[in-house]
């Protein structure tokens, strides 16, 4: 192997007439030939079902508000506790509202409650760094109907695992 | 001709000048004025076409209104062959008639089609407007606008808005799946132009003063943020660079900078964005939801929707975030302030015991009124004239997620007039064009 790799180098030296600077051009110092990259596999597939199928991985909240309650602070340090379990997992929290707001508040408010579920999970000792937010507003429901029940589905904040 | 004109001068001005055909948009509700419009004249195959054409958009634009109705073609009296021969006023009094249109449509020799068309006050016996427009023969449902915007501004005393467009979201789809694009069409429906392919979903789009933009919000990369559109390439481009979601935008009145909310770690402010140097201002810093700002259309005050009192209600700022103040008082939640672009007043969302409305509201808060209540409705937005808004209803789902149809409506700020406008799919957030002449 070493002998074939002077071979190439000197064949490269005598046909370019720069033995100095052979490939380094287009690779930088560390030329083309580097390979120390190490490559993990985290081994945690699933991420998404096995948080959904803990059933910690959505709060409710009441109309109009982005206040936890206390049901959803115990959700939400379980929820933390499995994260603390699974230490490679990232979430986005995901904000929603029912529909009998108007879009763009909506939008604002799913943002509070996405955050406010994040915070909590934040001062549960979560890095900050593994929880990303977003806001659906009133666009994506996780129950369908125009109904009491459907709405208080609709109002919460989602964690997705991936 | 300068004699016949004098005359008519001295006639004019020997009567009370309230004698003449006028209609109050403003005032209490009235029936529509009858409107006599026989054919427009046209006098080959291919303007006769065009001719009927236009004469349906004339038609049901000034219907639309509300204001007018067209008397029945059996019972007119007098055949006006063409545009220059002279009504027998008698004749449309006895059909009672209050404005007759006359019309006559022409082929010009470089291929334009020409339209004159003559406005008369049948009881005054008066000609109210004598034109002449022109235009290439594709252009004729916009000149039919045009002719209406002329007898509804000459009449009303308002500026007329049937040559305006409308920028909307188009839906389609379940609760589960619903797709959204966003698109323009003409005020009355017609030519629907899709703007976004409906990948990312789309909500709250806002013409340009300019008209030659759109902003709009857009989750495109998953990340939820402000575009703007330029409408001759169809091309976006991110508004700035934020550590958040921006959302709400709306433009000033000269067209400069982008007014927009922007959401960062919970919480939403109100910021101004100077779209030539980039250069951001914040002005509201509130631990509580500030949303939905829109400019005074002299630029130095802003209205929006905030929470801060512990529900939503409204409060008007100077344009730099000074002397901020609440408007709204009554009870329930007030939402998507818009200020007309007359000034006279301020178009809300109200949400009160479960019924969502579109309301009015002078500048400083007084004279609360709700013009439109449903199960919801939502999104006003004021026709260049600002004595008409657009809005949508949207209906109820199923427990299947079927349902919910959201269609466009416009209505006076009588309260009265409402109209369906036309859509081939579902449409919801309207937002009215400035006028395009």
């Amino acid at each position: 192997m070493f002998k074939q790799l002077c071979a190439v180098m000197m064949a490269c030296a005598i046909l370019s007439g720069c033995a100095g600077k052979s490939g380094s051009e287009l690779y930088g110092e560390d030329g083309g030939w580097k390979d120390d990259v190490n490559i993990m596999d985290l081994k945690t597939t699933g991420l998404t079902d096995k948080l959904k199928a803990t059933g910690y991985d959505v709060v409710y909240f009441k109309l109009d508000s982005s206040e936890l309650n206390a049901e959803a602070r115990a959700n939400l340090a379980k929820q933390a506790v499995w994260l603390k379990d699974n230490p490679k997992a990232l979430i986005v929290v995901e904000g929603n509202c029912d529909e009998r707001g108007t879009t763009e508040y909506n939008l604002a408010l799913g943002e509070h409650r996405a955050n406010a579920a994040r915070n909590y999970l934040m001062s549960n000792g979560i890095e900050a760094k593994r929880i990303r937010t977003i806001s659906y507003g009133k666009d994506k429901p996780a129950a369908l109907g125009s109904t009491e029940e459907a709405w208080a589905k609709n109002r919460n904040a989602a964690s997705v695992a991936y | 001709m300068t004699l016949i004109r004098f005359f008519v001068l001295v006639f004019f001005f020997a009567l009370p000048a309230a004698a003449e055909l006028r209609i109050d948009v403003t005032g209490a509700r009235s029936e529509p004025t009858p409107v006599a419009f026989p054919d427009i004249g046209a006098y080959t195959p291919e303007t006769q076409a065009i001719a009927a054409d236009m004469a349906r958009v004339i038609e049901s634009d000034l219907v639309r209104s509300g204001l007018f109705r067209i008397v029945n073609r059996d019972a007119y009296i007098q055949h006006l062959a063409s545009v220059s021969d002279r009504p027998r006023f008698a004749d449309w009094q006895a059909i009672k008639a209050h404005a007759l249109i006359q019309a006559q449509l022409d082929a010009m020799p470089d291929g334009a089609i020409r339209i004159s068309f003559r406005l008369w006050d049948v009881f005054m016996q008066q000609q109210m407007e004598d034109r002449v427009l022109s235009t290439a023969p594709d252009g004729w449902r916009k000149l039919a606008h045009r002719v209406a915007d002329i007898v509804y501004s000459r009449i009303t005393g308002e500026t007329g808005y049937f040559d305006t467009k409308v920028a909307f979201i188009s839906e389609t789809g379940n609760q589960r799946k619903r797709t959204k694009r966003l698109a323009v069409m003409d005020s009355d429906g017609a030519n629907v132009r899709y703007l976004t392919d409906g990948a990312d979903m789309v909500l709250t789009p806002r013409f340009s003063p300019n008209m030659r933009e759109i902003a709009y919000f857009s989750y495109k990369g998953g990340q939820p943020r402000v575009y703007i559109m330029d409408l001759a390439t169809n091309a976006s481009r991110l508004v700035g660079q934020f550590a958040g979601m921006t959302f709400a935008p709306r433009f000033s009145p000269d067209g400069r900078k982008l007014i927009m909310s922007l959401a960062t770690r919970g919480n939403s402010d109100i910021y101004l964005h100077d779209l030539a140097t980039g250069q951001t201002t914040q002005l509201t810093n509130n631990p509580a939801i500030d949303t939905s700002p829109s400019f005074a259309p002299d630029g130095k005050k802003i209205v929006f929707n905030s929470d801060r009192s512990g529900r939503q209600q409204l409060y008007v700022m100077d344009a730099d975030g000074g002397n901020v103040r609440r408007i709204s008082f009554g009870e329930g939640s007030y939402a998507t302030p818009v200020w007309s672009p007359r000034g006279d007043y301020i178009a809300f969302t109200k949400i009160k015991d479960g019924q969502f409305h579109i309301g009015l509201m002078r500048p400083d808060g007084a004279g609360e009124r709700l013009i439109v209540n449903g199960w919801a409705v939502e999104a006003p937005s004021w026709a260049p004239n600002g004595r008409v808004l657009s809005f949508f209803r949207q209906e109820p789902w199923d427990e299947r997620g079927a349902g919910g149809r959201t269609k466009i409506y416009t209505i006076d700020v009588t309260g009265y007039h409402e109209q369906l406008i036309p859509t081939p799919q579902d449409a919801s957030s309207p937002a009215w064009s400035p006028l395009l002449h």
